[in-house]
């Protein structure tokens, strides 16, 4: 009786969100929230997207995407390469799985700047960017992926 | 007449009506901007289930999808007079846009959290109409557990908004082995990498150059940092208390909307969806007007 009345009460709709959320990880609405979940002494990464010169790129509005986005879908795709290569952990995806990964990314922001009647440049690089916080400091490091060259459909206007 | 802790706020017409006007306005502003997706290169939620999703970002087809959005929403504003099947539809017509649009956008390798919580509550104001549907068709009698179908429509909403902060706060926990708190001085460097990634959407600009002023104080003043990131904290946590009753909705609900402000502030983290729901269906400041006014009275 005591256990019918406790599943039958309406809270049990907010018990049910919560084990969905955290039971499920990912899949759309359901998500367990993993953003700035684990604080650490680990540095934490960004991208930079630059020419083939190193000049950055202003990505976001060539191709409506942030620099944080491109860097989720590169990670996505890397770590998707490195499971079909039996790599077990995707942070040890060797140097040409980064790269591929890079390409097939790269590529997909053609179609992106397009939209926008955007040009990119015909090579696009990807540069991993690290911040440590150590002895009251900030120390950068940056370490190149690979570098995409793009083929396009057409020529579109220059921005 | 006073609701007992944690059950369903007795909701009138009048209530009903701005609480769904409020859900409308907030899904039509969600979509209100053609998705730039017209594929879905890495399909998530019912897009891995082959559910159609990438129509919604096809050339021409977004005044169509809005216009249809649109239509849900006035009906499911107007059914309040006329509950029953157009609720359902209706409601279902709000879900699947909602839905839909952000499934497509999450499909694309990488996860916006931002509108997860609209969503969710679209889908739990379906699962509460579900439920009093059943109740009215098995011709059980209202309760004070399931008072009438907008007093859980709203408590349901409470529901997931409360679910959805619990679970960012027991992820914390989980995922740094409860050390969250003891480690928070470490967002020091994910403030500067928030600064560099906007430096890096469009450098030319020369916006965000350098190092973030948050940062650099946080880095100077690692225990005033823990301070500043408990409260945040404590407050996802203990946010089962948004549906104890109307009062903690309210105080509770603009202290989240004031984290939110407090996190765009240091980390240029904006979530404008999470604010708005909560100022809708927790804040509610249209049942305390209409109380106000009543008292004057």
């Amino acid at each position: 009786m005591l256990i019918r009345s406790v599943l039958t009460h309406p809270c049990m709709a907010f018990v049910a969100v919560v084990v969905a959320c955290l039971c499920s990880r990912t899949f759309y609405p359901l998500n367990n929230f993993p953003m700035y979940a684990d604080p650490g002494p680990e540095p934490s990464k960004f991208v930079m997207v630059s020419d083939a010169q190193d000049a950055p790129v202003d990505i976001q509005s060539l191709t409506g995407e942030t620099s944080a986005k491109v860097g989720k879908k590169y990670v996505s795709e890397r770590n998707k390469l490195a499971t079909a290569a039996g790599i077990e952990k995707a942070d040890e995806a060797t140097p040409e799985i980064c790269a591929e990964a890079w390409q097939k990314v790269a590529q997909s922001l053609v179609p992106l700047a397009e939209r926008r009647r955007k040009s990119l440049p015909d090579s696009l690089k990807l540069k991993i960017g690290e911040i440590y916080q150590e002895d009251g400091a900030f120390r950068e490091e940056y370490r190149e992926i690979g570098i995409a060259a793009l083929t396009k459909k057409e020529a579109a206007p220059q921005p | 007449m006073r609701t007992a802790s944690y059950l369903p706020s007795l909701v009138g017409r009048t209530e009903a009506f701005f609480l769904r006007v409020g859900l409308v306005a907030i899904v039509l502003w969600s979509v209100w901007t053609p998705s730039k997706y017209d594929s879905v290169p890495e399909p998530v939620g019912l897009a891995s289930w082959h559910v159609p999703v990438a129509w919604i970002g096809r050339e021409g087809m977004h005044p169509w999808f809005l216009a249809g959005t649109m239509l849900a929403g006035l009906v499911y504003v107007l059914s309040l007079w006329r509950p029953g099947w157009l609720t359902l539809l209706s409601l279902l017509g709000l879900t699947v846009a909602h839905v839909g649009y952000w499934t497509l956008a999450n499909s694309q390798r990488n996860t916006f959290h931002g509108s997860q919580m609209t969503s969710l509550v679209l889908v739990a104001q379906l699962v509460a109409f579900g439920i009093m549907e059943v109740r009215t068709r098995r011709g059980i009698p209202p309760d004070p557990r399931w008072p009438g179908l907008d007093s859980v429509l709203l408590y349901f909403s409470q529901c997931a908004i409360a679910g959805v902060y619990v679970v960012c706060a027991l992820t914390k926990v989980f995922k740094s082995k409860g050390r969250w708190l003891v480690d928070s001085h470490y967002f020091a460097k994910s403030v500067q990498k928030v600064w560099r990634q906007l430096y890096f959407d469009n450098p030319s600009s020369g916006d965000y150059a350098g190092i973030s002023p948050w940062a650099s104080w946080m880095l100077e003043h690692p225990m005033l940092s823990r301070l500043l990131f408990a409260p945040g904290f404590f407050l996802e946590l203990f946010a089962f208390v948004l549906i104890w009753n109307r009062a903690w909705a309210a105080g509770w609900g603009i202290a989240l909307i004031l984290l939110h402000f407090g996190i765009s502030v240091i980390m240029q983290l904006e979530f404008p969806e999470f604010q708005m729901i909560v100022l809708v269906f927790c804040v509610n400041v249209p049942y305390w007007l209409l109380r106000l006014r009543k008292r004057a009275v």
